[in-house]
């Protein structure tokens, strides 16, 4: 018998014990959706007509702050003022030094935006950097009749409008996350923390803390609870940048729409600390056989400085649209504080098909039977319709697959190098195997970023191919005009 | 999709992404869970949790670093926290040796019926370790990390993870049962 690593004895051991295979994506799912905002619509029709009503006056172009009827609350959305709860009054606690205070709680009929700030953490025991954190259970919200709901989505960010934590000095957090599947008729609830997130190692803060919270109707000017929406008349100011990678007669692979706004600013959010810019982008359509990809945004404030950014989650509703949904839609969260003004760039790839039927097809033995992750280390240099590639290596991603579940992956990784800042992705194909997806990391930065002339294909398949194999690349696309629109926003 | 392409998709708010790691990641780290936990139900709320958290704070996460032993060192501390409140917590003996000599005899066994055999040994070998012990042989010889990583990922000095290795070795030899290795 074969001698084994230690490594695959402890996952014999592991799997001897494992009831077959889990599917924790189900439940994942779960707890990190929030109920669409159409379907608030389609049981709510006071609001749709409060939206239409809405979006009748976003047309004008004017910029006006909403009024008292409606707020935005980051992971519920724009909700009206008349179905809310919130708390009565802030409740806090303090153990051993540190301070948790639950500040606001805000509740519709189904969902609930809690938001609670934890002080007193000193450098020694709070490490809010992951994996060094180890609390990893989430806070639940418990109500009388025995049930409970634990939190969902939600962020977690340093007091004082900090974006990043500062670990040598420590101090807190303030963290708002949403609950799904709220008792329409709650009046009381126990936000029961089992621990705080952040802590060095398990027991080195208080833990289990139980805070009971009382919910009341909202107040007339619960309004101002929320985070105030601006719609803003779409800007027509852009500057638009154009770089072509030096390969030579690159071909047209724009064509201009005659669109005069390439991206626009809708919306943005007076998120406390931060603001949430949304818009839409409409960059000019590729040529009928070209293709277009986002690449990414760049945000830079009046002095040239690089601003970070968050990006919303995809599922957010922003006025009944989500990212998720509405591939135009687009949304970043920055921090109150850059210099003025915020340049908004907008960076999108345009690549073009290479005119040639060249392909190139090397052998490859995977052997019997590849093993997860078994790495190939193939070195291969090849030209494709005269482009010079380098196969660097192949990987098997090979988990048992249970036919008609999610569970379990059959596939190859393949990862490529160029120093040809032309050469954009190709077709990968196994030769007399059909894949079931394919998906692509072309080499699309521009040439100087720290990505580039990286390429990956993945190619998973009904079951893993095996043996002998012909591998064939194909279809070379190559990168066109990089296109950036840049916009400015004043606060 | 690969996993830096993964994490560039979830940072902007693509949550397909997290599906694509889900499905990836949720076997070792479950197996890995299992190995501290001794519990699976538990093991799977420990990593079920342990992407939730991830997501949650995916904006702090540096692309530039690997997300495997990124994320896997998150499901060893969650099991170790989790093991903290669980009722279910064993430690009877503090011998991390009995589990080396079990794995170095595995590792040579002849037939499958013996190979088996020692797997269930060394499963109940495990659950006799403290959870802290039961985590030094699971980066260690599971995850394969070095010391000096198991020192950084545990946060205790890198002479106390040689003294946890070492002495085990030492008393490798005396805990070899008689017959043990009369193949």
């Amino acid at each position: 018998m074969k001698q084994k690593s230690y490594r695959e004895i402890l996952d014999s051991v592991a799997s001897d014990s494992l009831e077959g295979q889990a599917d924790l994506w189900p439940r994942i799912a779960a707890q990190v959706e929030r109920k669409s905002f159409m379907k608030t619509l389609r049981t709510r029709p006071l609001m749709a007509i409060v939206l239409a009503l809405l979006i009748l006056l976003a047309l004008t172009g004017v910029a006006y702050a909403i009024g008292k009827s409606l707020g935005y609350i980051p992971g519920i959305g724009m909700v009206e003022t008349s179905s809310l709860r919130v708390l009565a009054e802030q409740v806090s606690q303090t153990r051993d030094g540190v301070t948790v205070t639950v500040e606001k709680a805000i509740l519709n009929a189904d969902n609930a935006l809690i938001v609670l700030k934890v002080e007193g953490l000193s450098h020694d025991k709070f490490v809010p950097l992951e994996p060094l954190n180890t609390c990893i259970s989430t806070e639940e919200l418990r109500f009388l009749s025995g049930g409970y709901v634990k939190s969902g989505s939600g962020t977690t960010k340093p007091l004082n409008g900090a974006m990043v934590f500062d670990t040598s000095v420590g101090g807190g957090f303030e963290s708002s996350y949403t609950y799904t599947h709220i008792p329409s008729d709650a009046a009381d609830a126990t936000l029961f923390i089992p621990c705080i997130w952040g802590a060095l190692s398990p027991g080195i803060l208080p833990e289990n803390w139980e805070l009971p919270l009382h919910f009341v109707p909202a107040p007339p000017d619960a309004a101002l609870t929320m985070m105030p929406v601006t719609e803003i008349a779409p800007s027509t100011n852009f500057q638009t940048a154009t770089t072509v990678p030096n390969v030579e007669s690159t071909p047209s692979s724009v064509v201009n729409t005659g669109s005069t706004k390439p991206i626009t600013l809708t919306q943005v959010i007076e998120a406390g600390d931060s603001y949430i810019l949304v818009g839409e982008d409409y960059p000019p359509a590729p040529s009928q056989s070209g293709d277009g990809q986002l690449v990414d945004w760049i945000l830079t404030d009046g002095n040239g400085e690089k601003v970070d950014y968050q990006v919303p989650p995809a599922d957010m509703d922003f006025g009944g649209r989500t990212m998720l949904a509405d591939k135009k839609l687009w949304a970043v969260q920055v921090a109150r504080g850059f210099a003025p003004p915020l340049h908004i760039t907008h960076r999108y790839r345009y690549v073009f098909p290479v005119d040639s039927q060249d392909t190139y097809g090397f052998e490859f033995d995977a052997g019997a039977n590849p093993q997860q992750d078994q790495v190939w280390n193939v070195n291969q240099e090849f030209q494709l319709a005269g482009h010079q590639v380098r196969l660097t290596t192949i990987t098997a991603d090979n988990t048992p697959v249970i036919t008609g579940t999610p569970i379990g992956v059959a596939g190859y990784w393949f990862r490529f190098e160029t120093d040809d800042p032309a050469v954009n992705s190709f077709t990968v194909s196994i030769d007399g195997y059909i894949p079931k997806k394919q998906q692509s990391t072309p080499n699309n930065f521009a040439e100087g970023d720290s990505l580039a002339g990286q390429l990956v294909e993945y190619l998973t398949y009904p079951e893993l191919p095996t043996g002998k194999l012909k591998v064939i690349f194909s279809n070379l696309f190559l990168n066109g005009e990089l296109r950036s629109w840049t916009m400015e926003w004043q606060p | 999709m690969d996993d830096s392409h993964a994490i560039r998709r979830l940072k902007r708010g693509e949550v397909g992404a997290l599906e694509t790691l889900v499905l990836r990641y949720q076997e070792k780290a479950i197996r890995t869970a299992f190995l501290i936990t001794q519990d699976e139900p538990l093991a799977q709320d420990v990593v079920q949790e342990t992407f939730i958290q991830m997501y949650r704070h995916i904006g702090q996460f540096d692309e530039a670093c690997a997300f495997e032993p990124y994320f896997l060192r998150s499901v060893v501390n969650a099991c170790l926290n989790a093991l903290k409140t669980s009722a279910k917590q064993i430690s009877l003996d503090d011998d991390l040796s009995q589990v080396e000599s079990l794995l170095s005899q595995a590792a040579s066994a002849e037939t499958e019926v013996e190979g088996r055999q020692f797997r269930a040994e060394i499963l109940s070998a495990l659950s006799r370790l403290k959870p802290r012990q039961r985590v030094v042989v699971v980066q260690r010889y599971y995850l394969e990390m070095s010391e000096k990583e198991m020192s950084a990922a545990l946060d205790i000095p890198a002479g106390t993870v040689k003294w946890l290795l070492n002495g085990a070795r030492t008393k490798l030899r005396a805990l070899l049962g008689p017959g043990r290795r009369a193949k």
